[in-house]
């Protein structure tokens, strides 16, 4: 197919994304992130799961519009629901730019062999290891290692027989990551795909076809 | 329009708001963000607990002036406590750093006994207090301040209205779509839908609950898209509004106390640090 028409540049195009549709499709992935929250409670399952909505984004409409999303949606939440969830927009920007990049470099063009199994998986190992790099330093500095949640309890144990908590905080955090964040972009991806073509935003016509 | 800004924010509101006619109530809401913003960029950067418990006891103050400080305590109480309760744990049993003895509890059950040190302790103080300052601050400024006053004062201080309509909307639909999620969980939990199930199923369930929810959205964005385009969406002359947020010369110097707070305690870091 000859896709040529659209052609995307992740730096110069950062004008285009921003169309009235997608600033109508910000407040709905915002919703979805937190939302995630939700399910995940009714679910029983026990991870955060509140990315996917900025992933989603970043696949159909592009980075910078779910950078937008990722970074209000903890802004929000700071504002509604827990004050110290803002220092954590750092993460949800890493997640934004680093997804919508590799939908530019066309990570997500449907699932026909195995390669492309391996690069979703690829994918959420990067995304997981971008979510543990930018959230460690926060986690450490500005709450010195706890945020009153269930993790605290590993951190705590691995302080308690020795470590630094640069390396408890690391540690504890990658093992949540690479959990949640697989899931996320699995999600993501699964949701997205079944979106009819006629809803998507030209940015994800191009990064999920051809 | 009185009527309107002194309704609550709206059933299941997420924005806390309380009517009423404190100082807080008619400062500028901008004014108050930058003071938030001072107030806890000034206690991140101290190096101990002691300017902060400043800080704090100053919001702290603001809130009962105000009359909201009973419900600033009880969300408080929530917020604080599990955070408080991790750090003056784990770093005054643990803190790499402890040496100095504090006390010593004697005679527990299991672990026999218990010593916490100085300077752990000291440290989650550290670590605490802005925290408090933020969440006090934060609490105080939601509480008096009406959502639509705050997207329209913000706006007239140069912030995109696009994005205020974001952070509006959004504010707007979190409450919504977890209706209609919880309206999409019971109609799949009478089709059969299992939420003990086995944790590759319930993981099934989650794409199943979002997809209806998304596309459901998703259809809307279109007619939404249509009535803002019609509005003058895109359109970028300057906004008229339905109703006006005083900013009085008081907030205008609240706000350059706010900036000199922050160069103020920069320098003084610095000096100290030279």
């Amino acid at each position: 197919m000859g896709g040529s028409e659209y052609s995307y540049s992740f730096w110069k195009d950062i004008g285009v994304e921003f169309t009235t549709r997608a600033f109508v499709l910000i407040p709905v992935a915002i919703g979805l992130n937190v939302i995630g929250g939700t399910f995940t409670r009714v679910l029983r399952i026990p991870l955060f799961l509140d990315v996917i909505g900025t992933m989603l984004l970043a696949i159909i409409a592009g980075p910078w519009v779910a950078l937008v999303a990722g970074v209000s949606t903890n802004i929000i939440l700071g504002v509604t629901t827990s004050p110290s969830t803002a220092f954590f927009a750092v993460v949800q920007a890493g997640i934004a730019l680093v997804t919508g990049w590799m939908a530019v470099r066309g990570w997500f063009r449907g699932l026909d062999s195995v390669r492309d199994y391996a690069m979703i998986l690829v994918a959420g190992v990067i995304l997981a290891l971008v979510s543990t790099f930018t959230a460690t330093p926060i986690q450490v500095i500005v709450l010195g290692g706890f945020s009153g949640a269930g993790q605290d309890a590993a951190v705590g144990a691995l302080l308690a027989t020795g470590s630094s908590i640069i390396e408890a905080v690391f540690a504890t955090q990658f093992v949540i990551d690479i959990t949640d964040k697989l899931l996320s972009i699995v999600i993501a991806y699964f949701v997205a795909i079944q979106i009819p073509e006629r809803y998507l935003p030209p940015f994800g016509q191009h990064t999920l076809n051809e | 329009m009185d009527a309107l800004l002194n309704a609550p924010a709206g059933r299941g509101g997420l924005f806390d708001y309380q009517p009423g006619e404190s100082f807080l109530h008619h400062m500028n809401p901008v004014s108050k963000l930058a003071l938030t913003g001072s107030f806890v960029t000034v206690a991140l950067l101290s190096p101990s607990y002691r300017v902060p418990s400043v800080l704090f006891a100053l919001v702290i103050a603001s809130c009962l002036l105000a009359g909201i400080l009973g419900r600033v305590a009880r969300l408080l109480g929530g917020l604080a406590l599990p955070i408080a309760a991790s750090l003056l744990f784990f770093h005054g049993l643990f803190n790499p750093r402890n040496e100095t003895r504090l006390f010593v509890v004697d005679g527990l059950p299991v672990v026999g006994r218990i010593v916490v040190w100085e300077e752990g302790i000291r440290f989650a103080l550290t670590i605490l207090t802005p925290l408090l300052v933020l969440m006090v601050a934060i609490l105080a400024t939601v509480m008096t301040t009406h959502p639509k006053k705050l997207a329209v004062a913000m706006v007239e201080k140069g912030l995109s209205p696009r994005l205020a309509y974001v952070f509006m909307a959004a504010l707007q639909f979190i409450p919504e779509m977890r209706d209609q999620a919880e309206a999409i969980l019971d109609a799949q939990q009478a089709r059969g839908l299992d939420v003990r199930a086995n944790i590759r199923r319930r993981f099934r369930a989650f794409v199943d609950l979002l997809t209806p929810l998304l596309i459901g959205m998703l259809i809307t964005t279109e007619t939404r898209s249509l009535a803002l385009e019609s509005r003058g969406f895109t359109r970028r002359n300057p906004r008229t509004f339905l109703f006006e947020v005083p900013d009085r010369p008081v907030d205008r110097a609240l706000r350059w106390f706010a900036g000199l707070f922050v160069v103020a305690a920069v320098a003084w870091r610095v000096v100290a640090w030279l």
